[in-house]
């Protein structure tokens, strides 16, 4: 039983990563960002190759999953730079299927649908970070760090620049903001620690294969966020807890295992459909969003 | 200082500017008049590079400023305010004031690791002397609308800036505000600002200008000093009607 919570504990901490940066990329500039699940499997898949394929050690591997996350991200804003509302929702959930297309065809580095077994646990300064207790230990150690920096991020003016930006880019641009660069940083901040969180499910699960990354799960951290709360951090954490604990609980009732995985789809699209109608600003949120 | 060269703009079938020329001088406050829809606005628009142009340049100090963001050209002293003051919802005051000192809030990595020190002295007096009778930490969102204007034009003039470009500065106010910032302007004027301005408001325009120049349907119909332009007829008719 223990050994389940700490498993369960472990996987909430990951997910809060990536919904506290997907919190950044839309909560801070008000664009409908979409490809996280893709920038998560591209952590994952590079930490994977890295080392296992190429016998990278764990600490380079990670970080390189988080800047391979990065840099992909560039590319998807220099892609999307001309795009707003719905067609930048559009194009972004586009890269989550581009990406698992890539995943899947690119036998020779990925493997395919076979996906890639046996990936190392992780090492760091010599020591063998086994399942259980120690992995989540560094999967805390990493979601605070993470989480430490996206607070300050967003507690500085820095952040309060982010938000004058989403609100009126006109307005801060003739104050002298670089709007675009603003937005690209956030962008590509989000990313890179959506990549580690990547890194971190590749070296907790053991075995990642396309399916691994399912569009299903963009619907999971942005019900996470968006019950939380739109640019509230805090929120993202809150919300990551309550939503995840709920597929956990349907294990303890009379389903049928197999009922289990759509009960909880369902689940999370209801949550999302109510936050949405009657608290549209989510738990904790404190702005709204056109 | 500013030189406007043969600009022309136009949204699908409206012509908003036909090549319009003129030039803003330095140490002088130079009013832009000229009817409801004359272009005026549009005008702001392209020179702070907000709009772009069909055709034409804009000159900043024999500089060509033309296809600068912006972003760039605030930084080259453009500082500018909006008709409808642009203010972000969910912010003080004081980070308005503090956005419009310096960019340092633009460099992420300083953001993260460094504690800022405020010197709320400093700003407690930019609230007094534009006689805002608010707290730093109020959000705008509870400003008047002549606040709002007013905090508008603290931060224009707390940018470094060159140009001062006002963008109907007493327009909707209340008399208070309005002899407020009046009396701001002419503070400017005396310090020797140099200043573009929009406004209606002749007799404001009067007092406060060197020099005024008339847009009507797009074009420049008259250019000089208050009392040429304010008596010339063409000016009577672009504001009376055909
Ligand atoms: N973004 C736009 N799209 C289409 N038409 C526009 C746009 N901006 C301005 N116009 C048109 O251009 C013309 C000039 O408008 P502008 O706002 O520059 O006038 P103005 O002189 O500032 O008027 P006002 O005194 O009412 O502020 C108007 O006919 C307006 O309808
Ligand atoms: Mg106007």
């Amino acid at each position: 039983m223990t050994a389940y919570l700490v498993q369960v504990f472990t996987l909430i901490l990951i997910y809060i990563i990536v919904a506290a940066s997907l919190n950044l990329a839309i909560g801070f500039t008000g664009l409908l960002s979409l490809g996280h699940v893709a920038l998560f499997g591209i952590g994952a898949y590079t930490s994977a190759i890295l080392t296992k394929d190429v016998g990278v050690p764990f600490m380079p591997a990670f970080f390189m999953a988080g800047l391979l996350s990065s840099l992909s991200r560039l590319f998807l804003t220099v892609v999307t730079q001309k795009l707003r509302g719905d067609y930048f929702a559009f194009v972004t959930l586009g890269f989550n299927f581009l990406v698992v297309a890539l995943a899947q065809n690119w036998i020779s580095l990925t493997r395919g649908s076979l996906g890639i077994p046996g990936i190392p646990r992780p090492v760091i300064f010599g020591l063998t970070i086994k399942s259980g207790g120690p992995f989540l230990l560094l999967t805390t150690v990493v979601t605070i760090g993470s989480l430490f920096f996206l607070y300050r991020l967003t507690r500085s003016r820095y952040g309060r620049l982010l938000e004058a930006v989403r609100d009126d880019s006109v307005g801060a641009s003739a104050l002298g903001k670089d709007v675009y660069r603003l937005k690209y940083q956030c962008f590509v901040v989000s990313a890179f620690f959506t990549g580690l969180a990547g890194s971190l499910f590749a070296h907790f699960i053991q075995f990642i294969d396309p399916t691994s990354f399912y569009l299903s799960d963009i619907i999971i951290v942005l019900t996470i966020v968006i019950t939380g709360g739109l640019a509230s951090l805090t929120g993202s954490i809150l919300g990551g807890f309550i939503i995840l604990a709920i597929p956990e609980i349907l294990r303890f009732l009379p389903i049928t295992p197999e009922a289990v995985g759509p009960l909880r789809q369902m689940i999370y699209s209801v949550i999302l459909i109510l936050i949405l109608l009657f608290r549209p600003r989510g738990i904790l949120g404190k702005v709204d969003i056109d | 200082m500013l030189k406007v060269e043969n600009i022309t703009k136009s949204f699908g079938g409206v012509q908003a500017i036909r090549g319009s020329n003129f030039v803003v001088e330095k140490n002088k406050v130079t009013a832009l008049i000229g009817p409801n829809g004359a272009g005026k606005t549009t005008l702001f628009d392209i020179i702070a590079g907000f709009v772009e142009p069909d055709m034409g340049r804009v000159l900043l100090n024999g500089d060509d400023v033309t296809q600068l963001l912006p972003h760039e050209r605030a930084d080259r002293g453009m500082s500018r305010t909006f008709q409808h003051a642009r203010l972000f919802r969910y912010l003080t005051i004081l980070d308005h004031l503090m956005m419009a000192t310096d960019n340092a809030d633009t460099k992420l990595w300083q953001n993260i690791w460094r504690r800022e020190r405020v010197h709320c002295d400093e700003y407690d007096a930019i609230l007094e002397q534009f006689g805002i009778k608010r707290t730093l930490d109020t959000p705008v969102s509870d400003l008047s609308y002549g606040q709002r204007k007013l905090l508008q034009i603290a931060m224009a003039l707390r940018r470094g800036h060159q140009l001062l470009m006002l963008d109907e500065p007493v327009a909707g106010v209340n008399k208070v505000i309005q002899e407020k910032i009046e009396q701001l302007l002419l503070d400017l004027k005396a310090r020797g600002e140099t200043v573009l301005l929009i406004d209606h408001d002749m007799n404001f325009v009067r007092r406060l200008s060197d020099r005024v120049i008339c847009l009507d349907a797009g074009m420049v119909v008259a250019a000089g000093t208050p009392n040429e332009v304010l008596s010339d007829p063409k000016v009577m008719e672009a504001y009376l009607g055909k």
